[in-house]
């Protein structure tokens, strides 16, 4: 049920897996390659997305648990801080979402989805 | 008598070792159902802990005994009376020893490369250390996101706080972390809020799940303590605020599943 609404989502590509701030969220760590909680809570406030330190830290912790993010920590002058980055590029990402999305498919309809993925794509490179 | 026997021969289980091994197990339950169910004081609590962790590891500890005395032809062979007596005293030292210098040292050994030395952390905790607390309390870093933070006062000091905290507090906030764990450490608390850790190596504590029940006092006199070094309550409150919102997105975030 989960899965079907956020597939409807209009945002496409990763959104239609990832919950918005999620993908938001991926969306800045590729583009700052490495950032802290704070760093972060600060780009989606300037995008004016209303959203609280913590749900930024639950957010990166739970992307982190699903490995779809690394992080470190590391001590500086303001005391010490996780360093968050991607696990891997955005494409990198994607492929590894279809990749789960086809097993998943195969694994429920067998036959049947390997059959139509052979004759959708038969001859297209 | 060789091993074999010995072990075996402490296995069977007379009249008396029976009895005593069911008394053991049956009032082991009954102090865990007591921590669960009845309001008691913080001392009571402590003495009900060690009761129960004591009671139920006490048919291990009285076979051993058995089996160490045989073997060895002690004094403590020669009759249960004896046997009884020497496996209490091992029960009480061991349940002692566990609780206020094993599993500190267990901690210690497994963040000792996460000790803080220096920075800002480590200065203001030496700078807010009043008499007669015994010695600058170690800090440690907890590898985890979710914000953590306990104390103890057993071999030596030691505050440990995670990342995650220092991720989602301010300055003053950290601050005021500190200081409720500094005021835990002067108040002893850090006692209470230890033993009910051990409460985790006890198989029977599944059935009964536990919170915080019978550390309120502690928590708050921590809090004041906290509240009084900072002359305001606002960031003990707003800190509270933060850790209580992460825990609850992050329960929320783990029942909603990720796609």
């Amino acid at each position: 049920m989960v899965a079907s609404k956020r597939a409807n989502r209009p945002e496409g590509g990763i959104g239609s897996v990832l919950s918005p701030l999620e993908t938001d969220v991926m969306h800045l760590l590729w583009k700052k390659k490495a950032a802290k909680v704070r760093e972060i809570h600060v780009e989606l406030r300037k995008r004016k997305r209303s959203v609280a330190l913590t749900s930024v830290a639950v957010i990166l912790d739970r992307l982190h648990e699903k490995k779809a993010v690394t992080r470190k920590a590391e001590t500086g002058r303001g005391g010490t801080h996780y360093i968050y980055s991607a696990a891997s590029s955005k494409e990198e990402f994607e492929e590894s979402i279809i990749d789960s999305m086809v097993k998943k498919m195969i694994d429920n309809f067998g036959s049947v989805a390997v059959n139509y993925f052979n004759e959708r794509f038969a001859g297209k490179k | 008598m060789g091993f074999a026997e010995t072990c075996v021969s402490g296995l069977i289980l007379s009249d008396a070792k029976l009895v005593f091994a069911i008394a053991s197990v049956s009032l082991s339950v009954a102090a865990l159902l007591a921590i669960k169910y009845l309001s008691v004081s913080s001392r009571a609590r402590l003495g009900l802990i060690y009761t129960h962790l004591g009671t139920l590891f006490f048919p291990a500890i009285l076979f051993t005994t058995h089996v160490a005395c045989t073997g060895m032809n002690l004094a403590c062979s020669q009759g249960f009376g004896r046997l009884f007596i020497y496996s209490v005293t091992a029960t009480a030292a061991l349940t002692g020893v566990a609780g206020f210098f094993i599993i500190p040292a267990l901690y210690h050994a497994l963040y000792r490369q996460n000790r803080v030395s220096r920075g800002w952390m480590h200065s203001f905790v030496r700078k807010h250390v009043l008499e007669p607390l015994s010695g600058m309390p170690r800090i440690y870093l907890l590898n985890s996101a979710r914000p953590v933070a306990f104390s103890f006062k057993a071999i030596a000091s030691s505050i440990f706080i995670s990342v995650g905290m220092l991720d989602i507090l301010s300055r003053k906030e950290t601050e005021a972390v500190l200081l409720h764990e500094i005021g835990h450490i002067r108040n002893r608390s850090s006692v209470m809020k230890v033993s009910s850790m051990l409460l985790k190596f006890s198989p029977l504590s599944f059935l009964a799940h536990f919170g915080p029940h019978g550390i309120e006092e502690e928590e708050r006199l921590a809090d004041r303590f906290a509240s009084d070094i900072q002359g305001t309550k606002r960031h003990v409150v707003s800190a509270k605020r933060k850790i209580t919102r992460f825990l609850e997105e992050r329960r929320y975030n783990s029942l909603q599943g990720w796609n």
